[in-house]
């Protein structure tokens, strides 16, 4: 067993695991941070995208020893500090950006990512940019338009 | 937030988790399940086959329909677990239930099995040509209803 430390949304986590535990279950199953969702198994999905020292990463694509000493974001440390949801949250509930909600924190995890390096993305930029995340509803219009009314752009030329 | 509640999410004190062992052939011939070795290992709680449930009817088609002419459609058995031949890659033919997840697939990959490969079809009209392999021998075509 390894001893990992790692930073988890803002506080110290620490915990025991073995060599070929992923960060996905640590953070799910030592951790019981369960909003990181396991999708697929086979890093296709992106359900369980996290952000591993400010990049969003693939939960189940890295070792949860290999994630020793990292800073972690999950979407459990998404919300704003009194607790309302983010602006990125809002917009998805606000356009309605999740069907079945599986996906979606790995959605807004990634969709984050991209409105802290481009904040005006347009729609092209933002579907290039979901194309590790799998919506199995099909819901992805609404998806681009959540980020791009996040982004506080006019959302009334993307189709419903 | 990251709150919701799915299945998976749910953790509950002496949780058993179950793992499959699925063919890796389109149609093959079960030999040998030999569970002797995964059986031993730690917190291996069960292992099933399709010959634990011989006595259990398929999964049942949810809708069945009628051909043309008014005839029923044929309906394969679908065992739980698959008995004596694998029908598609994936077809599950072993569960394990363990306690832990990890647990489960070691020992799925822990069995012996010998599976035989048998020839396959792989799309629509050579899966009607007669001669063909069948998906389910006891049915006589792959047609299911016309």
């Amino acid at each position: 067993m390894i001893n990992v430390k790692m930073t988890v949304n803002g506080k110290p986590a620490s915990g025991s695991v073995e060599g070929r535990t992923l960060l996905v279950d640590f953070l799910r199953n030592s951790l019981n941070l369960t909003g990181t969702h396991v999708g697929c198994d086979t890093s296709q999905c992106g359900a369980c995208t996290v952000h591993v020292n400010s990049k969003a990463v693939k939960a189940c694509t890295i070792f949860a020893a290999d994630a020793d000493k990292s800073d972690i974001k999950t979407i459990e440390g998404q919300a704003n500090k009194d607790g309302s949801l983010n602006f990125i949250q809002q917009a998805f509930q606000d356009y309605h950006g999740l069907q079945c909600g599986f996906c979606t924190p790995g959605m807004v995890m990634v969709a984050v990512e991209l409105l802290k390096s481009n904040p005006k993305p347009t729609e092209a930029e933002i579907r290039n940019y979901l194309d590790g995340n799998i919506c199995r509803c099909t819901g992805y219009h609404n998806i681009v338009k959540s980020i791009m009314a996040a982004s506080g752009q006019d959302v009334s030329a993307i189709a419903a | 937030m990251g709150l919701g509640q799915y299945t998976d999410d749910i953790s509950l004190t002496r949780q058993t988790f179950a793992a499959f062992a699925r063919s890796t052939v389109a149609n093959g011939q079960i030999k040998k399940i030999d569970a002797l070795r995964a059986e031993k290992m730690p917190s291996i709680l069960a292992i099933f086959t399709g010959e634990d449930f011989l006595d259990v009817v398929g999964n049942p088609a949810g809708w069945l329909i009628n051909s043309r002419d008014g005839e029923p459609m044929k309906e394969p058995k679908r065992p739980v677990l698959a008995q004596g031949k694998v029908r598609h890659v994936g077809d599950a033919f072993a569960a394990v239930i363990a306690e832990t997840e990890e647990q489960a697939r070691d020992a799925i990959d822990a069995l012996d099995v010998e599976i035989d490969k048998l020839p396959a079809v792989i799309d629509m009209k050579s899966a009607l040509k007669p001669g063909n392999a069948l998906v389910h021998d006891e049915i006589e075509t792959n047609q299911c209803f016309d």
